[in-house]
């Protein structure tokens, strides 16, 4: 039976508006509108703002010398800020400013020239979009970028060999009992807040904050069930007759998991490393509490800062969208050395 | 001989699973501040008792005077008061990406499973940032409206996976039944498909309610001027003295509730596997 057939026309209706609603309001829109951010300038002082401040000064300079008379003026802030110097050089204008040692006449009849000469320009609004954003990276943001990579990529691997033989364990050697309470066991410790447990990791390695490996195991921890539970589904798919065909046919133990399991289990191990990279490689509260800032900083940190720079949070955006290309392409050059299409996973 | 050595393997894993657990619930109980089990000062529930203790009695110990406990269960309350939206929000959004995609067998299937699940695989500080971008150009400011679709975003799609296991297991011939029965496709929804999914809506609230509770990453950036439990206990931990016990007693007392709930589900399914799984099926009908 089709779609509509099994729904009815009003329910298969509701139900596709639904997830378009979900597709467009909350993942796709908030998506284009921050590629759209991404290339925003950030507002520097416009022209207009220069020309109008450097008037207001000329003038309040004027006011200030008017009420010395014929006395030598003593030093005059708005009097020195007065200057052209601030205008951008395509308007033209002369470089003027107004002399502290000439007479208090001579000084005001200079004020009135720079006032004349500014009010006279046309000023055109600055260019609102450009890529420059993506190129203000300095060099010390990049490191952090690449070992934020790296880092994900050690966790990912890390989590592999911890979690592997847990999974073989519940999936092939234990029986439906033990099996039970091993799932007991390892959901109760996910019912505490995320943050409880980094804080219980914390003061667990206090004296080892200063090495990644403590940031790294903490990541481990957090994120173990996304490496588990796709292996072990994986796992149990797999007929428990293929490995004893193999072991009645002399494999040793390391054949059989090289040869018989791990490519059967391709997809999951591919889609468990994929969710625990994405996830390890943009921490943010795990390296902060558990280095209370001895380490180095990681990649989402610095988006997040980087965000209250500007008042629309422009430069944030824009690292955001390189963060998750390069995360991106990554994922995909792991998929394709893997051999292993997207179409794979869908039913896991 | 190896399979001695992956029990032995295993007994390790569940230590390490379990150590910053015992640790916490140790600490609770320690007279101490910042927390430490190790460093024992002397057994003590004032810690527990900070919940309902009253505020001239809290005013005497040192510790406990400059917690805000006001501003924590304000803050705790905001963060149920959001659940209390997200979760009917992301079931349903879930279980009608779960129904398309199971149903529909196009080619737009595969891709269609990606993008729904497109905000679980991006960085936290990414969906919450371009929520954030998002509502501010449409003239939304940051607060609860913002939370509330973050989280749905991302968290509609743990539903959708939990509904999507559930969905594929489900008897088409069931469907079938109805409609040769004369029901129309409404009625076989809500009478034969729904009931069928209720235990793994449960399920998902469950997770969804705890997912949103405990959000950090992207809450940090929609938040705006409010607070949440999460964010509340991050802003503690910053204190340079760490935070004071009182969140590890928070944090036993939910073990032990989870443990209780976990325990008592165990034994609800099993006497209900006693009765057979296939009565239990027919027996709305």
């Amino acid at each position: 039976m089709t779609f509509f057939q099994s729904f009815g026309k009003t329910l298969g209706a509701t139900i596709i508006f639904l997830s378009v609603c979900w597709i467009v309001v909350l993942i796709a829109f908030p998506i284009i509108f921050l590629v759209k951010e991404s290339f925003v300038l950030p507002k520097h002082k416009s022209d207009k703002t220069i020309i109008s401040s450097i008037v207001g000064d000329a003038q309040t300079c004027v006011l200030i010398l008017n009420t010395f008379g014929e006395d030598k003026p003593p030093y005059v802030m708005q009097c020195e800020r007065a200057n052209t110097s601030a205008i951008p050089p395509k308007y033209n204008v002369p470089l003027m400013s107004i002399d502290a040692n000439a007479s208090v006449e001579d000084q005001k009849a200079q004020a009135q020239e720079i006032i004349s000469a500014v009010q006279s320009i046309k000023a055109q609004e600055p260019r609102g979009y450009g890529v420059d954003n993506y190129f203000t990276m300095k060099p010390i943001t990049l490191k952090i970028l690449i070992t934020t990579l790296v880092s994900g990529f050690m966790v990912t691997a890390l989590s592999l060999i911890i979690c592997y033989p847990v999974a073989y364990n519940m999936a092939f050697a234990s029986n439906p009992m033990s099996r039970l309470w091993l799932f007991i066991a390892l959901i109760t410790p996910y019912s505490l807040v995320e943050l409880m447990r980094i804080y219980a990791w914390a003061s667990i390695l206090e004296d080892y904050k200063q090495y990644s490996i403590s940031v790294f195991l903490v990541l481990v921890y957090v994120y173990m069930l996304f490496m588990l539970f796709p292996i072990y589904n994986a796992m149990t798919s797999l007929h428990r007759n293929q490995i004893r065909a193999a072991q009645s046919l002399g494999a040793s133990w390391v054949d059989i998991h090289r040869k018989v399991i791990i490519p059967h289990c391709k997809s999951g191990i591919a889609v468990a490393s994929i969710m625990v990279f994405m996830l390890s490689a943009s921490a943010f509260s795990v390296p902060r509490m558990v280095s209370r800032g001895l380490q180095g900083e990681w990649f989402a940190q610095t988006i997040y800062t980087k965000y209250f720079e500007t008042s629309t949070g422009s430069i944030g955006a824009a690292y955001a969208v390189i963060f998750t290309s390069v995360c991106f392409i990554a994922v995909i050059a792991f998929m394709r050395r893997m051999k292993v299409k997207a179409n794979d996973f869908t039913g896991i | 001989m190896s399979r001695v050595l992956l029990h032995i393997y295993t007994g390790i894993f569940l230590l390490f699973l379990f150590s910053p657990m015992l640790v916490m619930m140790v600490a609770s109980f320690n007279d101490t501040s910042p927390p430490s089990a190790f460093n024992w000062q002397g057994f003590t529930i004032k810690w527990y008792s900070f919940f309902w203790e009253s505020k001239e009695a809290l005013f005497q110990d040192n510790v406990m005077k400059s917690i805000d406990r006001d501003r924590f269960i304000r803050c705790a309350l905001t963060s149920l008061h959001i659940a209390v939206y997200v979760v009917p929000l992301s079931i349903l959004l879930g279980l009608s990406g779960a129904i398309l995609v199971t149903r529909l067998r196009t080619k737009l299937t595969s891709f269609l499973w990606w993008v729904f699940l497109s905000p679980i695989l991006l960085p936290g500080v990414v969906v919450g940032l371009s929520t954030l971008v998002f509502w501010k150009a449409v003239g939304v400011n940051a607060g609860i409206f913002t939370i509330v679709l973050a989280h749905s975003s991302f968290i509609a799609g743990y539903c959708m996976l939990i509904l999507i296991s559930r969905l594929d297991k489900f008897p088409i011939e069931q469907e079938r039944a109805a409609f040769s029965l004369g029901a129309t496709p409404w009625q076989t929804f809500w009478r034969v498909t729904f009931p069928f999914l209720l235990p793994s809506m449960l399920s998902s609230a469950v997770i969804a309610t705890l997912a949103s509770v405990e959000n950090y990453n992207t809450t940090m950036f929609v938040k705006g001027a409010s607070c949440t439990f999460a964010t509340e206990i991050g802003a503690m931990t910053k204190n340079v003295y760490g935070h004071p016990p009182v969140i590890n007693a928070l944090g036993t007392s939910i073990v032990i509730i989870t443990l209780i709930f976990a325990i008592l589900h165990t034994f609800a399914k099993k006497s209900e596997g006693r009765h057979g799984k296939a009565s239990n099926v027919f027996r709305r009908s």
